[in-house]
């Protein structure tokens, strides 16, 4: 199966004299959920920035839906969905306006629309928000909306940053809930998230990202046995492999 | 600790003095200064002409009381208080009142000059409609009267609910109204008195809804409002960092948007047009609108410069409402957002020129109406046409010189 995400020898970043990511080579496949992780400043979100191409690299492809940017932006761009990690909303649209005006731009048809922005609006329970604008919402109904939007597009892929922020434990549920959903619809999820727990229990794969390099990646099994801990929680691999010393104080 | 904040707040004058003196630099670089002193001698010249020859039937009393009205109600202050005070600050509430002191003797002291400064143009008017009270009598009663506005400002931004601070405004531009208008048409003892009894019935109201001790939200709100109006007057000379603006629902022109058709070729125009019907720039053309239909029609109706003046006053409003709609092509134009949906750039610029358009045309038809229909009444028929010409013609030349500006910007890009 052809993945949806193919990126081949990435390296970037601000300056090329100082590239934050260097030769990163992975793929996600539809319907599989991949958890992005590392520590602050390992490079997680300016993969995602490039991947989004809203960075270039100064070497290597980043090809989404079989295509590179350059090569045909709107198959590029129409292939995903993102959630940031902090809501990028506008201050003079409502709720209703966002998912419409998202609904627009995916060409999504009005029946349609409807039809996914009632169950979406009705799960997340933003039912009474719905006529608010975004500068009135708090942080984690912004980030609803933001998911919403994504959800909305129903692309193959989606690419979320961080998604667990600021909600309440009832939406968590209905986020992962509805990515699984979507995965075995055949999407692709590449989600980057601290909250190991969760990813452990959701995702198919993980990329282990320390210093901007790909140190590990592969199933929750693949990456227990490249540790030698038959057993071992994502966590504590995620110690194994970025701080060894602070697994050593945790056994 | 006292002294702090009194010591505070200028350090907050000065820097936001230091802030904006490269933009004033701008500004007056620009030839603006200039635009409005010619301005001013032109209009101050055309003034004079038309008081050697008042006519009879001249509204005197009501022009006076609407421009007295509108100086003594509006009762701007400046804080400089930010929203990152609600930490740093608000421990110190009790002590704010120094820190309020100083902005509400400015406020008062730059009202009041502002108040004079339109008595004296009003005042030779005035006196050549036979007033029962001579115009320099009237000086200590208007700065009275401007303290008093000021404090009932103060106790309506008090207000806990909107709705009240609403009503209490509207009964006090109301009294105003009212007692403004007996100072210029009845006896001075007579008027005094009816004063004492509004100032009276507005205190007491203004008691009766629920006040917070002190309005710090109605503040910060305030002084983002005001650093935007000048942010805004100074963007129109050079370019300058923005703040965001709190959206307006204006419901009464939001519904346009649900009649944009859904389709993929329409989300620019959907979102330009909430962004031109819910931000400063909607509200600023509303104002624009009704300040030009006002003028165009009084300067219409007085038949001054034998309808003349009222075209010019439309034509003016008319560009300037060009101007400003042609901005909505700046709004979202560095979002994140469109680099991430897949949306063709081309799309975007068309929407921008769409609804600058129909915006501007939305405002110049009312324009030259209210400057052509009083002249056209009065037998004006040339300057009558001209208004509503000129108007309707500013709309396609607008639209061209937008379209060119975003034919270089794309090339450009």
């Amino acid at each position: 199966m052809e993945p949806i995400v193919e990126v081949r020898e990435l390296s970037g970043g601000y300056s090329p004299r100082r590239p934050v990511l260097h030769d990163l080579t992975f793929t996600v496949a539809p319907g599989e959920m991949v958890g992005l992780i590392g520590l602050n400043g390992a490079g997680k979100s300016t993969t995602i920035r490039h991947l989004l191409g809203l960075m270039k690299p100064y070497r290597g492809t980043v090809r989404i839906g079989g295509v590179t940017l350059d090569e045909n932006a709107e198959r590029y761009r129409r292939s995903f969905a993102y959630v940031p990690e902090t809501p990028l909303l506008f201050d003079e649209l409502t709720v209703q306006e966002h998912l419409r005006l998202t609904a627009m731009a995916y060409g999504i048809d009005e029946s349609l629309y409807n039809e996914r922005s009632e169950r979406l609006i009705g799960e997340f329970r933003m039912a009474d928000k719905r006529s608010a604008f975004a500068a009135h919402l708090s942080k984690g109904m912004k980030q609803k909306v933001m998911i919403m939007n994504a959800l909305l597009a129903s692309p193959p892929l989606y690419v979320i940053d961080e998604p667990f922020l600021g909600l309440d434990p009832l939406a968590v549920r209905s986020l992962l809930e509805r990515l699984d959903e979507e995965k075995r619809s055949g999407s692709a999820i590449l989600v980057s998230s601290h909250i190991l727990s969760t990813l452990e229990s959701y995702c198919d794969r993980y990329l282990l990202l320390h210093d901007g390099r790909l140190i590990v990646s592969g199933t929750l099994e693949a990456l227990r046995e490249a540790a030698g801990m038959p057993g071992a929680s994502l966590e504590r691999l995620f110690f194994r492999f970025i701080a060894p010393e602070r697994d050593a104080y945790g056994t | 600790m006292e002294h702090d904040l009194e010591a505070l707040r200028r350090a907050r004058a000065e820097d936001w003095r230091k802030a904006v003196a490269p933009y004033v630099r701008d500004v007056a670089r620009s030839g603006f200064p200039s635009f409005v002193v010619l301005a001013a001698l032109v209009s101050l010249s055309a003034y004079t002409v038309f008081l050697e020859d008042v006519p009879p039937d001249f509204p005197t009393a009501a022009v006076g009381t609407a421009l007295m009205t509108l100086l003594l109600v509006r009762s701007p202050l400046r804080t400089y208080l930010r929203p990152a005070d609600a930490v740093f600050l608000m421990p110190r509430e009790h002590e704010m009142g120094r820190y309020m002191k100083a902005a509400r003797r400015n406020g008062y002291v730059a009202g009041s000059v502002l108040l004079l400064a339109a008595w004296l143009l009003y005042a030779p008017l005035y006196g050549k409609s036979g007033a029962p009270t001579g115009s320099a009598a009237l000086v200590p009663v208007l700065l009275a009267l401007k303290a008093l506005e000021d404090a009932c400002a103060w106790q309506e931004r008090r207000m806990a609910r909107g709705n009240a601070r609403l009503l209490c405004r509207l009964l006090r531009a109301a009294l105003t109204v009212a007692v403004v208008y007996a100072l210029l048409t009845k006896p001075l003892i007579a008027a005094l008195g009816f004063a004492a009894a509004a100032a009276a019935l507005q205190a007491a109201v203004c008691r009766l809804p629920a006040r917070h001790r002190f309005p710090w939200q109605r503040l910060f709100d305030e002084e983002a409002r005001t650093r935007r109006r000048y942010e805004r007057f100074f963007r129109s000379f050079t370019d300058i960092p923005a703040e965001a603006a709190a959206p307006a629902r204006r419901p009464y022109l939001a519904w346009i948007a649900g009649y944009i058709g859904h389709s993929r070729d329409h989300t620019y125009l959907m979102l330009y047009t909430l962004t031109l019907v819910r931000t400063d720039l909607g509200g600023m053309l509303i104002r624009l609108t009704i300040v030009g239909v006002l003028a165009g029609a009084a300067a219409g109706q007085a038949g001054v410069l034998a309808g003349w003046a009222g075209a010019m006053i439309a034509w003016l409003f008319a560009l300037a409402a060009g101007v400003q709609a042609g901005t909505v092509r700046d709004a979202h134009r560095h979002a994140v957002w469109r680099h991430l949906y897949p949306l063709p750039e081309a799309g975007r610029r068309r929407a921008a020129l769409r609804v600058a358009t129909v915006a501007h045309f939305a405002c110049a038809v009312p324009l030259g109406l209210a400057a052509g229909l009083p002249a056209a009444f009065a037998g004006h028929w040339v300057p009558a046409a001209a208004a509503l010409a000129g108007c309707l013609a500013l709309v396609p030349a607008m639209a061209l010189r937008l379209r060119r500006s975003l034919a270089r910007e794309t090339a450009e890009d």
